[in-house]
């Protein structure tokens, strides 16, 4: 398949475009990547591949004026798969197009429905240093010691989102990435793990982040320590942060959840619990590495400050739920999840960090996360991936893990007590579909009393 | 499609480099979907996919490398062949283990056959009313009625109802003549009611709760939409439908589930789950020889444990079966070319066989586990003597395939839900899940569920929210003290099994009769 470029992408969309009418309107969204994947077990190779895909999203709104409403709309939606082939890609398009009008027929009136507008149009396309092909293997695997046990995945390639609407809006983002997430694991089975992830390779950076690891091997090995269920003092490193911080976007921060009573957040729009004044939790764009437009092709504000000051101060609004509610859009995905959330830092050094924990659990990571008791704000998962217990400022041991079931409003609100001046970006790896873009820049917490059950 | 497919492979094998692989096989996916989502009785989503693509897989020195792409044109399928190529023979001196295609498969130890002809049988879902634009009309119209229907009462603050379905063509070809095609379609539908207490602003402490149709799309099975629009199904639609919006309203004057230890009976729609995530996942053989450890983790279960270990009472028998009609994830053969049959994975509470496919058994037999069988085996003859099932799958073409759950099921057993009900003194009857949690080594667990009701001297008291319970799996299998018996049977299946690096989501099914647990720690939630 040949590369989707942004000629390609907008020589194809004017030709669909040509065959509308003048009540019919469309936005078409673009994502394609070209990814290869290395899956590494026991420190060798367990699958090798490369994946190539692009889809189309067409979004066709229709005005259907009735004598009740000389607004009315209906919208029908449609994922076509891409070849890359101009004459093959406009014959399918083309043909789908004139399936949905034939759809249009019978669905309903959509009130939420909005046409395209025209607006700012965006451009970013960023090249990447990435290792070629076939250096992979050897480059992630020939200094690996005999007795190393990794596992994990490496993924690298272009991402493309694109977006053009009826009325003259362009938006294209394409930059090339690699993401390489692994696990060490020692004898004990237990586990340390990293993600080197850029756009540009540098073996010398990533053999000192295996290091980095290899040296808090010996950490692993000494005498576990077995908890029983209980509160604890408690810090959550950057990640375990990030891995909270997931739960927002699970029927959290977006209006739609809070109007229709989906969203645990309601709480705090309503005052009946306060987040810590310490929490700050923003949407940020800034950084360039992820698009700012949604499917509708409105562009995100580069910084939105969502938790400040204890209070919810704005949510995430998509453009059908502002015109559902009648609130002002900002911008958000359909789904109104997070897309670059970031977490403002506090003061503690990271030298200072077991010293304030004095008696207590260092959690690095977090694993399996639900909600227990979603609209209560309770959150469950376990400990993951070196964590320790830590007595009169010391590192003991590590722990058998451990499975949490707390509250929001206690980890981000009232057992709050401190945050870490650094900050760390983690990286979204995961890959159902496509690659996903975005990240989340979390700094460590300490919470009080952090409740632990099983 | 096949004879298609056939002049794909023969045009690629006329490639120098092509021929002289050691096997290369071709899988072709189409895909046609549709999802129709109301709320509150007006149209949210209306939404269509059509998806087509071929994963080309190359062995080469002992390595598969593979290669995807949507381009089914000759120099796009040849430039993807190079690839797989190219990648399998530069990782070769890198392999985690010495890989084999072809009608035997051999590893050091042992010599495995697999069980088929030139051409594999043809697989079709049951349907009689496949998905077309003629129904549309009437689909969307009874999705609206559906959400009527269930707005019984003002405290009722949302409803939803939504309906999808996919067909699914997939056509396997190898260089050694294996060919075979399925035709999948597949139905999921779901509705629910969020239920109210109070109005907002009037100062009383407000609950909310919601009830849905069994769980985040457990209504997920092979068919048609006449399992919409026709009867029986559509009769028991609508007490369903009846059913979500009263116990909607039910649990805002409900009380919490109390925080104890009593006896836990599990409805088939939270057995879905409990079956899923503490059976089978920790079967899958792949995840057991680790190569799932950097995403979700690892299994308790080991190689040596498979006809030994002891997973369950006596009354726990578990089984992997492709072949029930309508259930989620029946198939023919799976993504490596082997044939699928029904196989017992827990026979009286012993656990005697593995999720895995062809490729983890050589791999297993490569790590010596099966030193006590002898040498040479063919799996259509002796296929109760491996540790595996067919159950290699991709979740399309774009993804390769890994060891995946199929349809799960819990075998039913002899007690009838009254019996079930009136042996129990203190307990909890448990229904739909709503919240799923397992440690990496799927020990520790804890689930929630939508809606519950006291037992108390063998007989049903008052409705709970927020139910949840929390265990250990061996353990917590090990307390199953009864099992219902096929009046008390109920099939679910899920779209969402998410596994694999790179990650993908597959359909499994599980079915399950009614079953009672001693001893469970059960809690409740703060809202």
């Amino acid at each position: 398949m040949k590369q989707i470029t942004a000629e390609f992408f907008k020589d194809l969309t004017a030709k669909v475009f040509k065959s509308l009418s003048s009540k019919e309107h469309l936005t078409i969204a673009l994502k394609a990547e070209g990814t290869q994947y290395l899956r590494v077990n026991q420190s060798k190779v367990r699958q090798t591949g490369f994946i190539e895909d692009a889809v189309f999203q067409l979004n066709f709104v229709t005005e259907v004026a009735e004598a009740s409403d000389p607004h009315a709309l209906k919208r029908v939606t449609a994922d076509l798969g891409l070849s890359g082939q101009m004459e093959k890609d406009l014959d399918q398009a083309v043909s789908l197009l004139q399936i949905l009008r034939d759809e249009t027929a019978y669905v309903p009136l959509d009130k939420y429905a909005t046409l395209p507008m025209p607006g700012q149009s965006s451009y970013q396309e960023r090249l990447g240093k990435l290792l070629p092909l076939v250096e992979v293997p050897n480059t992630l695997l020939v200094t690996l010691p005999p007795t190393m046990d990794l596992v994990g995945i490496y993924a690298a390639g272009k991402n493309t989102r694109g977006l053009v609407n009826s009325a003259g809006q362009f938006h294209w983002f394409s930059n090339e990435t690699f993401s390489f997430d692994y696990s060490l694991f020692s004898r004990s089975q237990r586990a340390l793990k990293a993600t080197y992830a850029a756009a540009e390779w540098s073996t010398i950076r990533y053999r000192a982040q295996l290091q980095n690891l290899l040296n808090q091997f010996n950490f692993l090995e000494m005498t576990p320590k077995k908890l029983g269920r209980g509160k604890y003092n408690t810090y959550l490193a950057p990640h375990a942060v990030a891995n909270l911080l997931q739960m927002f976007s699970w029927h959290g921060i977006g209006e739609s959840y809070l109007r229709q009573g989906e969203s645990p957040f309601q709480k705090v729009r309503k005052k009946e619990v306060q987040f810590s004044p310490a929490f700050e939790l923003v949407e940020d764009f800034r950084g360039g590495d992820l698009p700012r437009f949604n499917e509708e092709g409105e562009l995100a504000p580069e910084t939105l400050t969502l938790i400040s000051g204890g209070n919810l101060v704005n949510t995430l609004v998509s453009t059908r739920t502002a015109k559902e509610y009648g609130v002002p859009s900002t911008a958000a995905q359909f789904g109104e999840r997070m897309q670059a959330p970031t977490m403002r830092e506090g003061l503690i050094q990271e030298k200072d960090i077991l010293t304030k924990i004095q008696n207590g659990l260092y959690i690095s990571r977090l694993h399996y996360l639900n909600w227990s008791d979603k609209l209560g704000g309770r959150v469950t998962g376990m400990t993951r991936y070196g964590c320790f217990w830590i007595e009169k400022g010391k590192l003991v041991g590590p722990i058998e893990n451990l499975r949490f079931d707390d509250s929001l409003f206690h980890i981000f609100g009232s057992h709050l007590i401190g945050l870490t001046e650094v900050v760390e970006s983690v990286p979204r790896v995961d890959t159902y579909g496509f690659r996903e873009l975005g990240r989340t820049k979390a700094p460590g917490i300490f919470v009080k009393d952090m409740e632990f059950t099983l | 499609m096949k004879s298609t497919l056939e002049s794909k492979l023969h045009e690629l094998r006329k490639e120098p480099e092509i021929r002289s692989v050691d096997w290369i096989g071709l899988r072709q996916v189409k895909e046609n979907s549709k999802v129709r989502v109301l709320r509150d009785g007006k149209i949210e989503k209306y939404h269509s996919n059509v998806t087509e693509g071929i994963m080309i897989e190359i062995l080469v020195n002992g390595q598969l490398g593979y290669a995807a792409t949507p381009s089914m044109d000759s120099s796009s399928l040849k430039r993807a062949a190079f690839q797989a190529l190219q990648l399998a023979t530069t990782a070769s001196d890198y392999k985690l283990f010495t890989n084999r295609r072809g009608p035997t498969v051999k590893s050091s130890n042992a010599e495995i056959s697999l069980p088929h002809a030139k051409r594999l049988l043809e697989f079709r879902s049951h349907v009689k009313m496949p998905a077309k634009s003629n129904y549309e009309k009437d689909i969307l119209d009874l999705l609206t009625e559906i959400c009527v229907k269930l707005k019984c009462s003002p405290k009722i603050i949302r409803t939803s109802a939504w309906l999808e379905t996919h067909d699914i063509s997939t056509h396997y070809l190898d260089m050694n003549g294996l060919s075979g095609s399925q035709f999948f379609h597949y139905f999921s539908s779901d509705f629910d009611a969020t239920a109210c207490s109070s109005e907002s602003g009037s100062g009383d402490r407000v609950v909310i709760q919601k009830r849905t149709d069994g769980g985040n799309r457990g209504r997920s099975f092979q068919g048609g939409v006449e399992l919409l629009l026709e009867n029986p199904w559509q009769k028991q639609l609508w007490e369903r439908v009846q059913k979500v919006g009263e116990q909607a309203l039910e649990l805002i004057n409900a009380p919490e589930c109390p925080r104890d230890i009593r006896s836990l009976v599990l409805m088939p729609d939270q057995m879905m789950l409990q079956i899923h995530e503490s059976i089978g996942h920790p079967l899958e053989l792949d995840r057991i020889l680790g190569d799932e450890r950097n995403y979700a983790g690892w299994s308790f279960v080991k190689i040596e444990d498979f006809g030994k270990l002891r997973y369950g009472s006596d009354l726990l028998n578990v089984v992997f079966d492709p072949t029930v009609v309508r259930e989620n994830a029946s198939y023919g053969f799976d993504d490596t070319g082997w044939m699928a049959k029904k196989e017992y994975l827990i026979k009286n509470g012993i656990l005697v066989r593995s999720l895995g496919g062809i490729e983890s058994q050589a791999r297993s037999y490569e790590v010596g586990i099966h030193r006590n069988q002898s040498r040479s085996r063919s799996i259509g003859q002796e296929a109760s003597e491996y540790n595996g099932v067919a159950c290699t799958r991709a979740s399309s073409w774009n993804r390769p395939p890994i060891d995946r759950m199929g349809n799960i099921n819990v075998e039913p057993g002899s007690s009838s839900l009254s019996e079930i009900l009136s042996s129990v003194e203190k307990g909890i009857l448990m229904e739909t899940n709503r919240s799923w949690s397992i440690d990496d080594f799927r020990n520790k667990f804890q689930f929630g569920c939508e809606y519950a009701r006291l037992i108390e001297n063998g007989k049903i008291t008052r409705t709970v929210r927020n139910p949840n319970y929390r265990g250990v799996t061996l353990p917590f299998w090990m307390q199953l003290k009864k099992v219902g018996n096929t009046s008390t049977l109920e099939m679910y299946g899920t779209p969402f099994c998410g596994k694999g690096e790179p990650n993908q989501a597959i359909r499994v099914g599980h079915s399950s009769p009614v079953c009672l647990f001693e001893n469970v720690e059960i809690f409740g939630g703060v809202s």
